[in-house]
């Protein structure tokens, strides 16, 4: 557990690959398809990181015709905790379940 | 064109949801909606709009529920939260009217009507209307109009006054004759709680029993002991003897000819049945016929049905078996007593297994050291046996794994009691104010309806096992043997410190409503506003 977040394959899942580009902005629907989460899933997770601090949010600038995206990013201290965490779950075996490279936006 | 309108229908679901949700959650909303434009495939657009529908439902579920029950907290945080006033009523209305909806369900009425009857200490009482039917005059009337004999007999078993219960069964007999066995629920009736001289009636009641079905073991024993009650209790009456000790009075039965002629008669009788899968069949016809539901009435009322008396059938039983004269007497005797021991073990009720069980290995015990070498090992056999059976459990282990979901369908039904009243009282106080709006009273009454939805919902859960048990009970196909065991999980009902107390549920009520009132007196005083200050004239 760390900070009342319940460290499940999911969230690690999500770390993940926040972490691997941990200073650029990313939309819900592409972690979706990076995970292979769902978004009945996905998206308590990202509720419960950025309620304790470890994302945070802004909304892109609207493009004409089209709404506003939501982006998402690791704040500092949700990346110093996100790799304690993910280092600590891969050494006791964890492999995340993520989808191939290729299909990433 | 499939992805624009997917899309485009998506979108407006997503939008039309998004307004039932609470502001801080809407932004979230917005984010998983928006992000509809971004996706290409119609299929992986319909999957994501659905999970994003099912993340709102259980935010929208989870703010009904907990949100209803501190209704107030949406009364105070309104502005904070962007919920406007409007938009905090229609919740609680919502609330309310899903609350009132479990009403509509069978099993949850069931399971209130189960609750109320824990709480009404007559229906403990072993008083016999079982149905609570306030019109037994009525249905008499229709009953005799129709001929119905069975509502004749029900009548007569559940009539309070024994002379008009006899006539109640007279008729029904007089109609149908199947029916004479009600005359053996009427004699254990008319033979307790003598006040004076024992109703006479009984030995007539107790002669037409063994006319009618002259095979049937019980209708001896029900006649031995009843005439033996009514000779101690003439004796007694009349000064003749003081009232004995136990152990007397059963020597005194023993010595007596004719309840000795009746045992005889009793024990080699071809069959035993104490008529509960009778009394069952029509607790459960009737039931259905009037439409009353309530299982916990008629289990009380099939644990009233009379049983004979065990302590005569065990005492002639070893009167017989220490009296026999000689070897082959003896062999005589034990076989009469097993065979009348495993007649009564087929009986529908444990308690009469088990005695029947007592009495056979008795017969067994005594038989073993007499038989043939060869016999030995099947008697050795069989004594095991009914003593492995005889040491365990009695009772059904549902009814302890059930207990605690029969305190929570109790506990909740008081609550949504002392909800509704509060409701009420708020109502009251709301009206005697000349509808003058009050914060305290809005914020007493959401709590109420938060709290009532929450213990609708948890007592619906609770009870449902119950349900099942029930229904399975009261199905007509299922047999005497199966059905009182079921219904007998209804026993984990009862809420002991209630009971102890033996106070009627109209009190409860009152004793409720009164604290409601005075809570509400508390609230409203507290959130009374200040009187107003005197105007500042301006000196200038």
């Amino acid at each position: 557990m760390g900070n009342g977040i319940r460290m499940s394959r999911q969230t690690l899942a999500v770390l993940v690959r926040l972490l691997a580009e941990p200073t650029s902005w990313r939309y819900g629907y592409d972690l979706s398809r990076e995970t292979v989460l769902k978004s009945g899933t996905l998206y308590p997770i990202l509720m419960r990181l950025t309620e304790n601090s470890w994302l945070e949010t802004r909304w892109e600038e609207a493009e004409p015709g089209r709404p506003p995206r939501h982006m998402y990013r690791l704040t500092t201290s949700g990346l110093q905790q996100a790799r304690r965490f993910v280092a600590e779950a891969k050494a006791r075996g964890f492999a995340p379940q993520l989808a191939p490279e290729g299909i990433r936006a | 064109m499939n992805q624009k309108v997917i899309c485009c229908a998506s979108q407006k679901m997503l939008h039309g949801l998004l307004c039932w949700t609470p502001a801080r959650f809407r932004e979230w909303g917005t984010a998983m909606a928006a992000e509809l434009e971004a996706i290409d495939h119609p299929v992986e657009l319909l999957h994501w709009s659905l999970g994003c529908v099912g993340i709102i439902l259980r935010q929208a579920i989870w703010n009904i529920c907990l949100g209803a029950c501190c209704g107030a907290w949406f009364w105070i945080t309104a502005k904070e939260e962007g919920i406007s006033v409007r938009n905090a009523r229609m919740i609680a209305v919502s609330a309310l009217l899903i609350a009132l909806g479990f009403f509509l369900a069978p099993s949850f009425r069931q399971g209130m009507s189960v609750a109320a009857d824990t709480l009404d200490y007559a229906s403990w009482s072993h008083r016999d209307n079982s149905t609570g039917e306030r019109e037994p005059e009525r249905l008499r009337i229709n009953a005799e109009r129709e001929r119905d004999a069975r509502m004749l007999a029900y009548l007569a078993i559940h009539e309070d006054r024994l002379d008009l219960a006899a006539q109640d069964a007279d008729h029904a007999v007089a109609i149908d004759p199947r029916w004479t066995w009600v005359y053996y629920v009427l004699i254990y009736r008319g033979t307790k709680n003598w006040s004076s001289r024992p109703n006479l009636q009984t030995a007539l009641w107790a002669k037409k029993l063994r006319e009618w079905d002259p095979q049937n073991a019980v209708n001896y024993l029900v006649d031995a002991d009843t005439n033996y009650r009514i000779t101690e209790k003439n004796q007694v009456l009349d000064g003749k003897r003081p009232r004995g000790r136990y152990v007397r009075y059963v020597d005194q039965r023993t010595g007596n000819r004719p309840w000795m002629e009746m045992m005889a008669r009793a024990f080699d009788a071809p069959k035993y049945n104490s008529y509960f899968q009778e009394r069952f069949d029509l607790e459960r016809d009737v039931a259905r016929q009037l439409g009353s539901d309530r299982p916990l009435r008629l289990t009380i009322s099939m644990m009233s049905h009379p049983l004979p008396s065990v302590i005569g059938c065990s005492r002639y039983e070893r009167f017989i078996l220490s009296n026999a004269t000689n070897p082959p007497d003896l062999v005589q005797q034990t076989r009469r007593v097993i065979a009348f021991g495993e007649r009564m073990m087929a009986a529908d009720t444990e308690f009469e297994q088990f005695i029947g069980r007592s009495v056979a290995l008795d017969g067994y015990k005594k038989l073993q050291p007499m038989a043939a070498p060869a016999d030995q090992a099947f008697l050795g056999a069989r004594i095991v046996q009914l003593e492995i059976m005889q040491h365990a459990r009695i009772g059904s282990g549902i009814t302890l794994a059930l207990a605690m979901n029969a305190r929570i369908v109790e506990t909740c039904f008081v609550l949504i009691l002392l909800a509704a009243m509060t409701m009420a009282a708020s109502a009251a106080v709301f009206i005697f104010r000349r509808m003058r709006k009050s914060r305290a009273i809005g914020i007493v009454s959401y709590a109420a309806v938060g709290i009532m939805l929450l213990a609708s919902i948890v007592a619906f859960v609770a009870y449902l096992p119950y349900s099942q048990l029930v229904a399975q009970a009261m199905d007509s196909r299922t047999p005497v043997k199966v059905g009182l065991p079921l219904l007998g999980t209804l026993g984990s009902f009862g809420m002991t410190f209630l009971y102890s107390v033996k106070a009627h549920v109209y009190g409860w009520s009152i004793l409720l409503a009164l604290l409601s009132l005075a809570g509400l007196w508390l609230v409203v005083r507290q959130f009374r506003k200040p009187p107003a200050r005197p105007a500042v004239v301006s000196a200038g």
